[in-house]
């Protein structure tokens, strides 16, 4: 698992790519930081918080667009699923590379945070819950990707329909107000901003921990089954 | 090494491999001959585990590759039509990925020298690959496919694409590697299939039309002994002399050289040797026998019989059905 993962993460940083991505992803939440922080003079980093998983459901796509595309591309596939090497670990390999890539972005973010605690006194427990939030959200974002990237050959494809997805699971609490009983409480699982409300006011839901997880592990799961199906049927 | 029970694999309605069965050997090199569309790739990648057969076994080494593929993989060094290399890598990461891959993460430096000094890549092994000739992306790729030391090796179509002089060499290594390998190739080129392999294997419409070594395939096939000479004296008394003797089914004249020399054509019954009777038959009439060549079915006719039959026999009962 970790030979896939330490290649992917080659890939990522031998090309301009991750820099690129989180360099955009610290340009944007450094504007955040700045409107929200400097000019709005609070040490209330969570508001600017608030709205980086905005700024990541544009570059989760991004990131995993290229994780199986280029493999088949390449034809490297025939190589990887030809070595005594399980579906499941080619899947959790690429998925953390990703992971950690997003995780290196945020924790360059923790600037934020060294200056906010040298300017004022802000709530360290709900800027701990934030960025929990921010990290389990992120990781669904990109199982999301990872399943959209083995879906087709082609990178942008792949982008898109990711995208499309994350717009989906998004967006689709709007339309709770449209609803009322089952579908109401079926939009509220399919919501992924939902959970994400109570780790901005500093609370760490177990629920919302587990409801993160689970989604992941299902786009994961079915990453695996479409694997199995689709390449090697 | 290998052994090949009854696979079959269809998408939708199209019978890719249907129903075949056959061995590799220790030190043996199998090819694996056919149009294209005739199911050698669809069988090499079930050997190789990446697709998984309807029906049928493959037992690599002993162990049953559907029942513990990840033991199984390890006896298996494969080399697909397009070698799998990452093009932002050099040779030497590119091979310590492999090393990796196959789960020989310790030593793997010494394991890259080895595979490198044994494809001759040692030269490159610090540039980027896709800044290398096809040449030698396929002599990373069989690198590649010899980390680890698997007893076998599945080619696929290893000489396509490169020049004569490459082909050439990627022949010579191929032959140096059955010393120690049972390798399996494909190609659809013949003069490299009959050069190179043991025993051969022809595919048509995903079924095994042919297995044999090439000799025995091109003797099987011939239904006539044919012969060719060139003989000096009157056409007609060569016709009658050749004609009148035993065992002749047929003889004509297919080229006409000088005045009274001409080429004939002569075939006769199967197994039958006719040179020494034609000698002397024609010595005796004083026509001297100025070139005799003894026409042998090459691998070329024999591949082209099978699968021009097959196809023939295939129309034509397509053609009764319609009526």
């Amino acid at each position: 698992m970790w030979t896939i993962c330490k290649r992917e993460l080659k890939g990522y940083f031998y090309s301009p790519q991750a820099y690129i991505l989180m360099g955009f992803f610290l340009l944007l939440t450094g504007f955040l930081f700045s409107d929200f922080v400097i000019r709005g003079n609070s040490p209330n980093i969570q508001y600017a918080m608030s709205s980086w998983p905005i700024i990541f459901l544009f570059i989760a796509p991004m990131l995993t667009m290229k994780l199986f595309t280029e493999e088949k591309k390449n034809g490297t596939e025939k190589l990887i699923f030809s070595s005594p090497i399980s579906v499941e670990k080619v899947v959790l390999g690429k998925f953390f590379s990703a992971c950690l890539v997003y995780l290196i972005a945020l924790s360059l973010t923790l600037i934020h945070v060294i200056l906010v605690v040298i300017l004022g006194k802000p709530d360290m427990g709900i800027i701990f819950s934030s960025y929990l939030g921010n990290i389990l959200l992120g990781f669904a974002f990109l199982s999301v990707g990872v399943f959209a990237s083995s879906l087709t050959e082609n990178q942008i494809i792949a982008g898109i329909i990711s995208f499309g997805l994350l717009l989906f699971f998004w967006l689709v609490d709007l339309l709770q107000s449209m609803f009322s009983g089952v579908s109401k409480e079926l939009i509220k699982v399919l919501s992924l901003f939902e959970p994400y409300a109570p780790f901005q006011s500093g609370i760490v839901s177990l629920s919302g921990v587990i409801y993160y997880l689970s989604f992941t592990g299902v786009f994961l799961f079915l990453t695996i089954r479409i694997i199995r199906s689709r390449w090697l049927q | 090494m290998i052994e090949v029970k009854s696979l079959s694999k269809t998408y939708g309605s199209l019978n890719a491999v249907s129903d075949i069965s056959f061995s590799l050997k220790e030190g043996e090199i199998l090819g694996f001959l056919g149009p294209n569309g005739a199911g050698k790739s669809t069988t090499m990648n079930m050997i190789c585990g990446l697709l998984v057969p309807d029906e049928g076994t493959i037992v690599i080494n002993g162990i049953d590759l559907l029942e513990s593929p990840k033991k199984a993989k390890r006896h298996i060094g494969y080399l697909p039509e397009t070698p799998p290399l990452y093009p932002e890598m050099t040779v030497m990461e590119y091979l310590k990925f492999c090393c990796e891959l196959k789960g020989i993460p310790k030593k793997s430096k010494e394991e890259c020298i080895r595979v490198m000094n044994l494809c001759g890549i040692e030269d490159v092994q610090n540039r980027l690959i896709k800044n290398l000739s096809k040449g030698y992306k396929q002599r990373i790729g069989i690198a590649a496919a010899l980390i680890g030391d698997p007893d076998v090796l599945i080619l696929d179509e290893p000489t396509v694409g490169l020049d004569p002089k490459q082909i050439r060499e990627i022949r010579t290594m191929i032959k140096s590697l059955a010393k120690n390998h049972s390798i399996i190739l494909s190609s659809h080129i013949l003069p490299e299939v009959n050069a190179l392999c043991d025993r051969i294997i022809i595919m048509n419409k995903g079924k095994i039309a042919a297995i044999d070594t090439p000799e025995n395939l091109s003797k099987d096939f011939q239904s006539v002994s044919k012969l060719y000479v060139e003989v000096e004296g009157p056409k007609e008394d060569v016709l009658y002399t050749i004609s009148s003797l035993q065992g002749i089914l047929s003889v004509e004249v297919v080229k006409e050289i000088g005045e009274i020399i001409f080429g004939y054509q002569v075939e006769g019954e199967k197994d039958k040797d006719l040179r020494r009777p034609l000698f002397y038959a024609l010595a005796e009439g004083r026509m001297p026998i100025l070139e005799m060549t003894v026409k042998k079915m090459s691998l070329e006719d024999v591949f082209l019989h099978i699968t021009l039959n097959e196809n023939t026999n295939e129309e034509e009962s397509n053609h009764v059905d319609h009526l």
